[in-house]
Formats: C-alpha cells, sequence, structure tokens
C-alpha cells in the first residue's frame, strides 16, 4: 500500500521552468525569522512608548499608585505572553500548536476583562460616566480611538513580521496576533484612562481585544501566506 | 540520513546561499512531487502545485527557522499552496476546471514490477487508492499521506496541518477506513470478474 519505497521523480523539464521561474524573481529577503520577530516586538514596545507620550499617564494618588504599578505589571505580563505566543516558531518552525494559539486568542481578552473589572484603579481624572447613552459615549469614543490606533499599528508591524511565513493554522495565529496586539492597547488604556466603570471597561478596554482577535482571524489567512 | 542533508541545504538556502538550490532540489524533489500527486486531481495541476510550492519555498526561505525539519516546512508550504488553489477554484471554476486525467497521477506513484502481472496489479491498487483519496475530503486525504505514506508521526503531521494530534488521528483512521473498505470492495469485484470469465471459458 505504501509507495514511500517508490518516490516518482520529478520531470526534467519541471526543474528548468522551477529554476527559469526562481531566476526571474527579485531576490527574497534573507532576514531570519528570529531577527524579524525581535524586530515586531521592538516595533511594538516602541509603539506602546511613543503612544504613552502622546496620550499621557494618568496621575494616580499616592495611595492608588501601587496598585496602579501593580495593576499594568500584570497586564504587560498578559500582553508579553500573549505576543511572545502569537510570534513563536515552536519546536518545529511552523508555529506553537494550534490548541496552544487558541487559548491565546480565547485567554488573552478573558483574563484582560477579568483583571480590568475585578480589580479598576481610581485616578485623579475619574469621573463618574453617569446616565444616558450619549455620556456614555463620549467617554468610551477616545478610549476605543486609543485602542484602535495603538492595535491597528501592533497589527501592521507584527503582520509585517510574519509576512510569507508558512500558514500553518493561520486563522488561529491572526486571532492571536491581533489579541495580543489589542492586549498592548489594554496596557496603554490601562495606564491612561482613569475611568472605573464596569461599562465602559468592558466596552472601551476589552472589547477592542475581542474585535481585533476576530480581525487578526479574518486579516491572517489573507497576509501570512508565503 | 537524507532528511539530514535536506535540513542542511535548507538551513544553507536560507542563510542566503543560492548555490544549495540544487541540493534542496535533489534532496525534496521526489518527496515532494509525491506529496502534489496525491493532494491533487491530476498530473498537470500537481506538476502547477509543484512548481508554485518551489517558488514559494524561495521566497518564504527567510522565515524558515533554523534547526528545524526542512521536510516539515516544505509540506506545510506544498498544502497551503495546494488550499490557495482550491479556494480560487471556488471563487473561478472557470479558470481551474477539472478534467480527470484518469491514470496520470496513479501511474507516477507507481514503479517497475518484475511481471507485468503484477505490475498491472500494482497499477489497478494505485487506481483503486488514488480514486477513493480524492474522493475523500482533503483534510482527510493530507493527514492520511503524511501519517501512513510519508511515515510522519500524529504530532509531527499535526504540526504540518496546524490542527491537532487527536484530529489528525481521526483522519488519518477515516481515510484508512475508506480506503480498506474501497480495496475490499474491489477485491470482490475482482473475485466475481475472474468467475465469470472462468465461467464463459468453461
Amino acid at each position: 500500500m505504501s509507495s514511500a519505497s517508490l518516490p516518482p521523480a520529478p520531470p526534467p523539464e519541471l526543474a528548468a521552468r522551477i529554476r527559469a521561474a526562481i531566476e526571474a524573481e527579485p531576490t527574497p529577503s534573507k532576514v531570519r525569522m528570529p531577527v524579524r520577530v525581535g524586530l515586531g516586538a521592538a516595533g511594538v514596545f516602541a509603539i506602546l512608548l511613543v503612544t504613552s507620550f502622546v496620550f499621557r499617564i494618568r496621575a494616580v494618588g499616592d495611595d492608588a499608585f501601587g496598585d496602579l504599578l501593580v495593576t499594568s505589571a500584570a497586564a504587560t505580563l498578559l500582553a508579553l505572553a500573549a505576543l511572545g505566543s502569537a510570534m513563536s516558531p515552536g519546536k518545529s518552525g511552523l508555529g506553537l500548536p494550534s490548541r496552544a494559539l487558541l487559548v491565546v486568542a480565547v485567554i488573552t481578552p478573558l483574563l484582560y476583562c477579568a483583571a480590568t473589572v475585578a480589580h479598576p484603579v481610581a485616578g485623579v481624572g475619574t469621573t463618574a460616566v453617569g446616565d444616558g447613552m450619549g455620556h456614555f459615549c463620549s467617554k468610551a469614543w477616545p478610549c476605543l480611538a486609543i485602542a484602535g490606533v495603538i492595535s491597528l499599528a501592533s497589527c501592521v508591524v507584527l503582520f509585517g513580521a510574519l509576512r510569507h511565513a508558512v500558514p500553518v493554522a493561520p486563522r488561529l495565529r491572526g486571532a492571536a496576533v491581533g489579541a495580543a496586539s489589542a492586549a498592548w492597547a489594554g496596557v496603554a488604556l490601562h495606564l491612561h484612562c482613569p475611568q472605573i466603570d464596569r461599562a465602559h471597561l468592558l466596552v472601551a478596554h476589552a472589547m477592542p481585544i475581542v474585535l481585533f482577535a476576530l480581525l487578526g482571524a479574518w486579516l491572517a489567512p489573507r497576509l501570512i501566506k508565503p | 540520513m537524507a532528511d539530514e542533508a535536506l535540513d542542511a541545504a535548507m538551513d544553507r538556502y536560507a542563510g542566503g546561499d543560492d548555490r544549495a538550490f540544487d541540493e534542496l532540489y535533489r534532496e525534496a524533489g521526489p518527496r515532494l512531487f509525491r506529496f502534489c500527486l496525491r493532494l491533487t486531481a491530476r498530473r498537470s495541476e500537481a506538476d502547477d502545485v509543484f512548481q508554485d510550492t518551489f517558488l514559494k519555498i524561495h521566497r518564504a526561505r527567510g522565515t524558515f527557522v533554523q534547526g528545524s525539519r526542512a521536510s516539515h516546512w516544505m509540506y506545510a508550504v506544498a498544502r497551503s499552496v495546494y488550499l490557495d488553489r482550491l479556494r480560487h477554484k471556488k471563487r473561478r471554476p472557470e479558470e481551474l476546471s477539472e478534467t480527470p486525467e484518469a491514470g496520470a497521477t496513479f501511474e507516477d506513484l507507481a514503479g517497475s514490477f518484475a511481471s507485468p502481472e503484477s505490475e498491472a496489479q500494482a497499477r489497478e491498487m494505485a487506481a483503486v487508492v488514488q480514486r477513493v483519496l480524492m474522493a475523500l475530503p482533503e483534510s482527510q486525504r493530507a493527514a492520511f499521506v503524511l501519517v501512513k505514506e510519508e511515515g510522519m508521526s500524529l504530532a509531527e503531521a499535526a504540526a504540518v496541518l496546524g490542527t491537532t494530534t487527536t484530529a489528525v488521528k481521526l483522519r488519518a483512521f477515516r481515510a484508512y477506513e475508506a480506503l480498506r473498505s474501497a480495496l475490499g470492495l474491489s477485491d470482490k469485484s475482482d473475485k466475481s470478474d475472474k468467475s465469470e470469465k472462468r465461467a464463459a471459458d468453461e
């Protein structure tokens, strides 16, 4: 049954065609994968640094400073873990196993949601969100805009690093990359936004992570194929 | 041994050594070609997938991770090329229409045999295998080919296919069962053909 002992040779004319096609191709990038992943991660850190300067870190009282430090460190660790898993070449060089990528894509928004809602840190500018959709939206849109800008920029950098990489489980890989990108936006929002209203935190801080995980799953098969 | 030579050649090629291509093609060509023949329904399509695969390997060589298995990476590239063609076919069926070339692919998989009878039998069996494989969903076919024909472990095949070992096991098993039942049916039909011939001779 097994034909493993009888590998058919590809026809010689095919070899000539392949050589001609390769010679006609422009020289591909020779930057190796670890370097590309490193550059991608550095790009995301740079985006976070720049946006932290632009959007300003919020002021908190002395009593809440320790809280802000600990929760920011936790959010950063979560984003780092998501980034590392999404970009990891794994043992096989084909990325982490699909189940691990699925866990990253699902767990990242869930953990962020749970942490941010369970332990909000009030800042100096904390105001009541108030009643009414108009008031809610006026508080939410700046956070959504910040999340969108940082997540999109991070997605571009990370998908750029994975460009031409082998698309094994591209949807799951894309979802993990999207979740990791938005998790960095979550860190920036946590540092910037003084609101502690749960609805605001869920809609304006946590929802972008879910949305970008879905966007990543949709984009990845189109962007990272070889 | 062949895997080590292939890994070494791929490492050199990924590092920018264009001269390593000949060795890479020599080591990987036959295996990839066989894989392409198994994935596709017809010989001309297998040729196209094989050519595209090498072109993508060339383009994506920077993304190959040094020290990992080159053959697994190449199978993943070949499957990605094939899946892209399938998607393209769904969108524009008129451009890549299926015209079955009976006997075109399995003849390539049959080798040389001691007698014409054994060759005929092997061809017949190869034809059944190819027919059954082509009737299976792509995911089952790829799992079966990687595990049963290319000799990969379930974990290795799962990494190449981007799924879990359980899914690979199930897919390969379903394909195996389909083949077994098809070969059993063909045995029965073969026996009934022979008994009919015998009856006619008598």
